[in-house]
């Protein structure tokens, strides 16, 4: 029996996140998790090292883009 | 509505008589919004309730209203928005946005609830829309519901009936002059300024209550609504002198009475009226048994039917007036909300009794307790109670918008002093 922790409602078995409340169950939160292990594999780029952009580069990424 | 299936988005309705002064007074504070809730046995199975609440969804086209502003008048638009059903995570009774459905429905560990505006109904509409909403919910997790069991039925179609103003089908003309009714004594309590609404449920036996009110040989009612007062006339007592002397000194209690017994009708909007009974310290203190005596009497005077029907035709008539048909809204609610002060300057609390509810033993078996929490009182009448009963307990809840619990410890501690066991929730 799964009972949601938030509100203490009991979910259905295939619930991940409770209805009415919004709160992940137990596999919801294992779910919900899981995509940033796989990124974690193939990792994004990393947005907090911001890279700086200058504005040539964006006219030059506008004229590669345009055939310009 | 009674093309409502088909031609839902052209329709609307009239708000009820007593509905009218709700849109001119409510604010996020006064909401006029109350709350009936039932705990039951086991806990609530969220696919099952939110099956039920689907199931139900169109039986009560007269709830799915939104408020509209008219020139003269608000009014009810019917609105396809579903049924908002949420976690019961927040303050009860909070107010409804002009985008919303005016009702709602909860869910929390073992409670179900419901809120509804008193634009939409009373308490008893939505008593049985909780009605309806459970038997189809305990359908669903698999009790059988007995054929013969009275409630209304998702497949059915509304009857006209259920969407009448029914004190308009009551209305005759008659005299209808207003009575001078000098003002009532109120709590001196402060206040609370924002998110002010509290409330403090007890229950107690109802085997031991009944035996106090038939010792003193008058109704459940009676006998709450005289402990009300005796507790009112106790926190007067404790007052210091000065703030004695300043305090009107009749304390009258607002009851309200479900008209249904009196007058037939199937509505499940707005159908109440109030009785007024008081006491008058002018005259000296009141012992218990005289309070009682004294409340006996003028319910069984005001719940006359010719009275009840002179007090439709006065509220109902005034309404109708054909000056005051043609009165701007924005000049009408100024108005109405003047007068709402006015009227709740004249009592001192209000004391609504929903009665006990029974649907089935097989059904009564899966719930524990039903409480009802009265709309938040407004800043002169402070505190409010609301009680129900169920099996053998009463939910007495007390809404309150101070910080001083007085009224409800001196009414607790009457009851255990009368031999009541009381337990706080």
């Amino acid at each position: 029996m799964k009972i949601c922790k938030n509100c203490g409602v009991e979910l259905a078995d295939d619930m991940l996140y409770c209805p009415l409340c919004g709160e992940l169950s137990d596999e919801g939160a294992l779910a919900h998790y899981e995509p940033a292990t796989r990124h974690d594999s193939h990792p994004h780029p990393v947005l907090s090292g911001k890279k700086s952009v200058s504005p040539k580069s964006i006219v030059a990424l506008i004229k590669r883009k345009f055939h310009v | 509505m009674k093309e409502l299936a088909n031609r839902r988005n052209e329709v609307w309705l009239r708000l009820d008589n007593a509905a009218k002064i709700y849109p001119a007074i409510r604010s996020p504070e006064l909401t006029a919004v109350f709350r009936i809730s039932v705990d039951l046995a086991q806990r609530v199975k969220v696919a099952a309730f939110l099956d039920a609440v689907n199931a139900i969804e169109n039986r009560f086209p007269y709830y799915k209203v939104r408020l509209r502003t008219g020139f003269f008048w608000y009014y009810l638009e019917y609105s396809a928005l579903p049924i908002a059903v949420k976690a019961d995570t927040d303050r009860p009774c909070r107010d409804f946005n002009k985008r919303e459905l005016m009702f709602r429905v909860l869910a929390r560990e073992n409670t179900i609830s419901v809120e509804f505006s008193h634009i939409l109904t009373d308490a008893t509409g939505a008593f049985e829309f909780l009605k309806s909403l459970l038997l189809v919910y305990f359908e669903k997790c698999g009790i059988a519901i007995s054929p013969e069991q009275a409630f209304l039925r998702p497949g059915e179609t509304p009857a006209n009936e259920e969407y009448e103003d029914a004190y308009s089908r009551y209305f005759k003309k008659g005299p209808s002059s207003l009575i001078q009714v000098r003002k009532a004594f109120h709590l001196p309590f402060t206040v609370k300024k924002t998110s002010r609404f509290n409330v403090l449920t007890a229950m107690i036996p109802l085997d031991e209550t009944s035996g106090r009110s038939r010792h003193y040989g008058v109704s459940l009612t009676e006998y709450f609504i005289a402990v009300y007062l005796f507790s009112l006339q106790q926190v007067y007592e404790n007052l210091p002198l000065r703030s004695r002397r300043g305090s009107n000194r009749i304390f009258r209690i607002e009851v309200p009475v479900n008209l249904r017994r009196m007058l037939p009708t199937r509505t499940m909007r707005n159908f109440t009226l109030y009785v007024l009974p008081e006491i008058d310290l002018r005259l000296g203190a009141y012992t218990f048994e005289e309070i009682i005596k004294t409340v006996y009497h003028q319910m069984r005077l005001e719940t006359d039917q010719k009275l009840i029907n002179k007090v439709i035709s006065r509220n109902v008539g005034s309404l109708n007036n054909h000056f005051v048909r043609r009165v701007p809204l924005f000049i009408k609610s100024f108005l109405l909300s003047r007068f709402y002060a006015i009227g709740t300057s004249r009592y001192s609390g209000v004391v609504t009794n929903l009665g006990k509810i029974d649907i089935a033993p097989d059904i009564n078996s899966q719930m524990d307790n039903f409480k009802f929490i009265p709309p938040p009182p407004n800043k002169i009448l402070k505190v409010n109670c609301g009680i129900v009963g169920f099996g053998n307990k009463i939910a007495l809840s007390f809404g309150n918008i101070t910080s001083s619990r007085e009224l409800e410890k001196a009414f607790l501690k009457f009851l255990t002093d009368d031999g009541v066991h009381v337990q706080t929730i």
